[in-house]
């Protein structure tokens, strides 16, 4: 275990190189000069331009000022905010945790959905249910956020005012109040989870029903929810673990809408807006944090893989 | 029995007029929530450039000069001003006025932060007071501005970012960080950023005005998305929204609860044209494009009706318009006769750069359906915005835009922008020498009166000479919870809170 542990950690690192290079370069590429952004228009002089490109290193060659910003990177120095002045650092510091609140929430409430779903779906197959819940999935999958969000703010917060439309409480400040915020973005966004967790979890746990040793339990005179919950949901469950870390990968993505839907202070709204300013040190903190995220959460199911299913460390 | 029988009538009145909730009296107290569009890129009014800045900044920065509804300037910190000659500009200033830190206001403040306004390593508006000489203390509260040539349009471009006053103490404490924690001698002072959140202003307790402000205080939730900011007014999370989508619009209007505002704005939506390149150096090919537009048709169907057609670079409530003038009709024959005048009988192709969002491009289509009516192709670009503007103005790779022009509170700013052969907004540098010489002697007049006739000229010949092609107004819509009084929109399209109360309940 701890070879296998080593031996993910070290492939990481070149993965954070590359991925941090591209993030750096790609952000450069973006079209519009952040001098300019900077200054206005309207107000552009040569000089000026000439000064501000001089300060923020933007006239050196591309693989120094990658250089220079990894090291101060490393140092946990990302830069200031080009327009607002704010340390990058501090920015994300204070909007990370809405994001992975938001994202491991919604993850939750797809994995205590999805769960129930799934197994409805494969032992009911053809069935009533088993088409309701294989319905609910498609449904999920199918399902744009922003539509979602919107119809769920049009009936539980606009006609019903159950709940509060947009904004955002911190959970450990107000947990009441954090709590009602949370529940419709959660929802939003989960329900794309609940879809892919139901879908994933459902056709491993039909493989499982099809093997030799179901069949034997089945054989056996063992009663169907037994076989099912005892024996096949057991093996099924394996893949769920690369599954979940997918789902949050890809759910931290999502929040860029889901955020912006909500006006959650969250680090997709700090994207999109770090993108319209052309606010350079900021998106470039801000996609590496969600890009550290992401390698950070497949490290860890990898890591949960093999350490529930041997035959993966040996490979 | 006839006095008894008046005082009757009087208190009747009075209790009647009290009833009515529209006259009713200020009441103190409360805080209101507004929904923003934009952050705040900077409190500090000289270095910011965003024009979204201004909703965060009028309450906590009093200006020189204010403004009213026609955006004609009127007192502010400066109680009056005057000009004994036209190089000269002497304001006197209000006493008693603090800071926010206890700092006093007065001259010496004025020529602080005039000189920073001035100064090119910090200010992002030098071009504004360029001809500014010297700025001079004559008494505590009197300053003296010695100016390099007459410019009328300071006194109203003391009502925006170059009259918003900074605490000099304050700066100088403070350095870069005065950005993030400002001191000004506004209304409400700013207690609480939370980035990409909120703003939170509270109430200065010794502003100058007995009984101003009316609210505790004034909370600024940011929420970029136009659905989120008319949900959060529909669901009574906040008081007050701006930039309604125009599509939700007419939805909203007829909500219990909610009022809505809409009015004109001094923004318009325009095609910018590179008159120094062919064919559009000529006047009747421009013409003819003008002729080709179907306004009222746009106005429909890209707007739904929540606007007017634009006739002269300002709307016709705003002083520095004129009123004779007819928009360009819609005249597709005529059109085809100016191109052959031109000598294009077989029309042209321009391009045209716009936005990509859906509704940018629904309108530059529109436009290219009506222009290909009479012969006029144009290829559209649509571009990200800061590569088409880069491109359009700065790069000179394009012939025409279609963007808006945004507001600026002096016509002088306006016109010399687009139309000046030195404005920025003129990418070809096309000059028309009447234009400049009625801009000039515009500038150097002082009586609101002369200027508005030297305006109205030049509006004509901007008319006269097809160098706008002019398409709609944009409109200012705002929405507000039934409980929100006092507010007065404005022709900028940037609410200023000044004067607005809460009563107790929606």
């Amino acid at each position: 275990m701890g070879a296998f542990l080593r031996r993910r950690l070290l492939a990481v690192i070149p993965l954070v190189l590359l991925v941090t290079s591209l993030v750096f370069s790609l952000v450069l590429l973006l079209p519009g000069d952040p001098a300019v952004a900077l200054v206005g228009l309207e107000n552009v002089t040569e000089e000026k331009l000439a000064a501000i490109r001089e300060r923020m290193g933007l006239n050196r060659p591309l693989y120094v000022q990658y250089g220079l910003w990894l090291a101060r990177a490393a140092r946990g120095d990302l830069g200031t905010s080009l327009r607002t002045g704010q340390p990058v650092i501090e920015a994300l510091r204070d909007r990370l945790p809405v994001t992975l609140g938001l994202a491991v929430a919604a993850t939750a409430f797809g994995l205590l959905l999805g769960f129930p779903l799934a197994v409805v779906a494969a032992s009911k197959r053809g069935g009533f249910m088993g088409s309701c819940a294989s319905g609910i999935a498609a449904f999920g999958v199918a399902v744009p956020n922003f539509w979602l969000g919107s119809m769920l703010v049009l009936a539980l917060a606009l006609h019903l005012r159950w709940l509060p439309a947009t904004g955002y409480a911190s959970p450990l400040e107000a947990p009441w109040d954090g709590l009602r915020h949370a529940i419709l973005p959660t929802l939003t966004l989960g329900a794309s989870a609940v879809a892919e967790i139901t879908r994933q979890l459902r056709s491993a746990l039909q493989d499982t029903l099809n093997t030799d040793y179901v069949r034997t339990a089945r054989a056996k005179g063992l009663a169907e929810r037994g076989v099912i919950w005892k024996h096949a949901l057991r093996n099924a469950l394996i893949p769920m673990i690369t599954v979940s870390g997918l789902t949050i990968s890809r759910l931290v993505g999502a929040t860029v809408v889901v955020e912006s839907i909500f006006a959650l202070p969250g680090l997709g709204r700090l994207n999109l807006e770090a993108v319209l300013t052309r606010d350079f040190p900021m998106l470039q903190g801000a996609v590496l944090v969600m890009v550290l995220i992401v390698i950070a959460v497949n490290l860890v199911s990898d890591v949960v893989y093999g350490w529930v299913d041997p035959r993966i460390r040996l490979s | 029995m006839k006095r008894i029988g008046v005082v009757t009538i009087c208190a009747l009145l009075a209790a009647w007029l009290g009833a009515d909730p529209a006259l009713a009296q200020p009441r103190a107290g409360g805080v209101l929530r507004v929904a923003l569009r934009a952050e705040v890129s900077t409190f500090d009014p000289h270095k910011g450039a965003s024009g979204t800045d201004h909703m965060y900044l009028y309450p906590v920065f009093d200006t020189l000069v204010r403004f009213d509804d026609k955006l004609q300037p009127r007192p502010g910190l400066a109680e009056s001003w005057e000009t004994p000659d036209p190089k000269t500009l002497i304001l006197r200033l209000r006493k008693n006025v603090k800071f926010h830190d206890g700092t006093p206001f007065n001259a010496e403040a004025v020529r602080f932060n005039l000189l920073r306004a001035q100064d090119k390593t910090v200010s992002s508006m030098v071009s504004e007071l360029i001809n500014i000489e010297a700025v001079e203390v004559v008494d505590a509260f009197t300053v003296r501005l010695r100016l390099k040539r007459p410019d009328a349009s300071l006194v109203l471009a003391f009502t925006d970012r170059a009259g918003m006053m900074v605490s000099p103490t304050a700066v100088q404490k403070l350095g870069d960080q005065f950005g993030r924690t400002p001191v000004g001698a506004g209304e409400y002072r700013l207690t609480k950023w939370t980035p990409g959140d909120s703003v939170r202003l509270d109430r200065f307790q010794e502003y100058w005005e007995p009984g101003r402000p009316y609210l505790d205080g004034i909370l600024i939730r940011i929420m970029p998305d136009g659905d989120t900011r008319v949900n959060a007014l529909r669901s009574g999370q906040v008081d007050f929204i701006m930039e309604i989508p125009t599509q939700d619009f007419a939805s909203l209007k007829g909500e219990k609860g909610i009022k809505t505002y809409e009015g004109p704005s001094l923004a318009y939506w325009r095609i910018y044209l590179n008159m120094s390149k062919p064919p559009l150096d000529k006047k009747a090919a421009r013409e003819a494009i003008n002729l080709a537009i179907d306004r009222a048709a746009l106005v429909r169907t890209v707007m739904f009706g929540l606007t007017d057609v634009a006739v002269t670079p300002f709307p016709s409530v705003y002083w520095a318009s004129n009123p004779a003038l007819k928009p360009w009709p819609h005249d597709p024959a005529r059109a085809k006769a100016k191109l052959i005048e031109a000598g294009l009988p077989n029309g042209f192709t321009f391009d045209m750069v716009v936005e990509p969002a859906p509704e940018h491009v629904r309108r530059a289509e529109a436009i290219q359906a009506q222009l290909a009516a009479v012969g006029i192709k144009v290829d559209l670009k649509p571009m990200e915005l800061a590569k088409g503007v880069q491109g359009y103005f700065r790069g000179q790779e394009f012939m025409a835009a279609n963007y808006r022009w945004t507001g600026r509170p002096d016509p002088d700013q306006s016109v010399r922008g687009m139309f000046h052969s030195t404005g920025f907004y003129n990418p070809g540098k096309y000059q028309v020498a009447r234009l400049e010489e009625l801009m000039d002697q515009a500038k150097s007049v002082y009586k609101l009166e002369e200027r508005r006739a030297l305006y109205q000229k030049i509006d004509e010949i901007i008319q006269q000479e097809a160098v706008d092609v002019p398409l709609y107004v944009a409109p200012v819509l705002e929405g507000m919870a039934t409980n929100v009084e006092g507010y007065q929109p404005n022709l900028l399209g940037k609410p200023a809170f000044r004067g607005v109360w809460l009563r107790p309940s929606r």
